[in-house]
């Protein structure tokens, strides 16, 4: 369906802002809140999973910050197979039974016990900011990761719409055809900006966009300086902080706020608030962007939805030497869900999105608004659903009405 | 309505030693690449061979990163609020059994390797052990 034109949030739309943050899956981080909003397909608390005993494991409200997700839960494609459809080497036609979680991360520690807390969710008085902002705004009951499989794949599909055929963290597509949304954007005229969190984290893009497009890319302290400014780019990409690691300029430590397991979650809550208090709190920016909060990949955490077929990203195929199970892939189905929450004062609390979405959706989406002349774009971006139609209130909400956070210092 | 507190992480969840991960190896090998492909971006070696560990990672990616932007570090201030802990720095002794693919600089730079082959790129961290 094309997108209205004639809706009070889209006239006033200036700013797209995407935060991607990491290797979460959706009833990880927003399973629960199914019990304040039945709209919501969270848990129900009966879910579960066999573990290698032959036992039955249901989920817990028992997710921990830190030191829990440790090792890191596999999410490279056979793993991911094998949570999906409980086999390491064949997919469809194998129903998506969502029951090799366990199994999967036993495999990495022969450990009964630990396996188990693959199962384990979020209450949502630890998550203040996620809950705060999928109580108040739109949550995608059907947002799933590109494809079944790790990091940079994923956030190749946000980026450029696609991955080029790889499932793999090696994604090396220099040369390629399909240009990302950034000069696609500067072509015809737009603004728009990659924000890494500092040089010492940077940006997951680095063969192609950061050798090649270095201009498009700053800092988080750049994008925070444009929001006092009101000079946000038309649209642009947040990335969080991926290291530990004392900050460049001397002045101190810089935490994780990815999420990545083993980085402790609430610094990432601290990241989503002050991303989002930067547009919130700017009354020139508020009533004029619509920020989308995402992750690239569950992280080999359970979720419960079987993930969906999908257009096939022609011509592309992955063989089995890539794949690391039996059978080809096509780009022909979609990864595990994720938690995605699209925030705008035109948009109703407590509303919930049914139709599927994956990160394709991104370039799709800004590629729609801003209606980007003809490209060369790829076969999932081509079908993909756009979500700012989604910005739907004939009346924008009052300030009331929309949460701001308090962001507390290390040590409080 | 109230704004809504956000807790900070203790103190005690930072740590620049802990051994890199899956993504983060991979990042790594990405900017190795760059760093072969351009050619001397006069990274330190020093600094390209210490990439064990979440910290030092961090020193090479901050060199490559600002060598590709063709510019100096950042120097403004981080945001007030943000979880930056500033306290006495921490070992820098790499945790135990870790390998990791040397730096392209490094494996250029030392004089051993200008006498045998560069190295293979090391096994990746074994995502089972602790």
């Amino acid at each position: 369906m094309a997108l209205d034109r004639t809706l009070p949030g889209i006239q006033s739309l200036k700013h797209v802002v995407v935060l991607m943050m990491e290797n979460r899956s959706f009833d990880h981080m927003l399973g629960a809140l199914k019990a304040t909003n039945p709209n919501i397909d969270g848990l129900s608390g009966t879910e579960s999973n066999p573990d290698t005993t032959g036992a039955n494991i249901t989920v817990q409200p028992l997710a921990a910050y830190q030191s829990q997700l440790d090792p890191d839960p596999n999410h490279h494609f056979a793993a991911v197979n094998l949570q999906i459809f409980n086999s390491t080497q064949h997919g469809p036609p194998l129903p998506a039974t969502m029951q090799g979680f366990i199994a999967s991360y036993f495999n990495q520690q022969q450990n009964v016990a630990h396996s188990q807390e693959i199962l384990y969710y979020f209450t949502p008085d630890k998550l203040p900011v996620l809950t705060t902002l999928a109580n108040q705004y739109a949550v995608f009951n059907r947002w799933f990761a590109s494809i079944p499989g790790p990091t940079i794949c994923n956030r190749a599909f946000a980026h450029y719409g696609t991955s080029f055929g790889q499932v793999s963290m090696d994604v090396f597509y220099e040369g390629k055809d399909i240009q990302a949304i950034y000069p696609r954007l500067l072509a015809a005229g737009h603004t728009c900006k990659l924000f890494y969190y500092d040089e010492a984290s940077s940006t997951m893009e680095v063969v192609n966009l950061l050798q090649n497009e270095s201009a498009i890319f700053g800092t988080f302290n750049d994008f925070l300086n444009a929001c006092k400014q009101n000079a946000l780019p038309d649209y642009c990409f947040i990335e969080p902080n991926y290291t530990d690691h004392p900050a460049p300029d001397g002045s101190g430590e810089a935490i994780a706020c990815d999420q990545h397991p083993d980085h402790d979650v609430r610094a990432g809550e601290q990241f989503i608030a002050q991303v989002y208090n930067a547009i919130r709190l700017n009354p020139a920016l508020w009533p004029n962007t619509a920020m989308l909060l995402v992750y690239d990949e569950h992280g080999g955490i359970y979720d419960h939805v079987p993930p969906p077929a999908c257009t096939p990203d022609s011509p592309f195929v992955a063989q089995p030497a890539d794949t690391g199970t039996l059978d080809p892939f096509a780009f022909d189905r979609l990864g595990v869900r994720v938690p995605a929450i699209l925030i705008s004062p035109w948009v109703a609390a407590g509303t919930v999105i049914n139709e599927t979405f994956d990160h394709a959706s991104i370039p799709a989406t800004v590629t729609e608004f801003l209606q980007l002349p003809a490209a060369n774009r790829s076969a999932r971006e081509l079908a993909a659903n756009t979500f700012l139609g989604n910005l739907t209130l004939t009346a924008m909400r009052t300030d009331d009405e929309c949460p701001s956070f308090v962001v507390q210092p290390a040590g409080s | 309505m109230d704004p809504v507190p956000v807790p900070a992480p203790p103190r005690s969840a930072y740590n620049p030693n802990r051994r890199v991960s899956d993504l983060l190896y991979n990042q790594l090998k990405h900017f190795q690449h760059v760093e072969l492909k351009r050619g001397d971006l006069g990274i330190d070696a020093e600094i390209a061979r210490n990439i064990h560990t979440e910290g030092g990672a961090a020193k090479y990616i901050a060199a490559v990163t600002t060598a590709l932007r063709g510019k100096a570090p950042s120097t403004s201030a981080p945001p007030a609020g943000l979880a930056v802990i500033t306290r006495a720095k921490l070992s820098k002794k790499p945790p135990a059994g870790t390998t990791l693919a040397i730096a392209a600089s490094a494996a250029k730079t030392t004089a051993a390797s200008r006498k045998r082959p560069a190295k293979k790129a090391a096994e990746k961290p074994d995502m089972g052990k602790k």
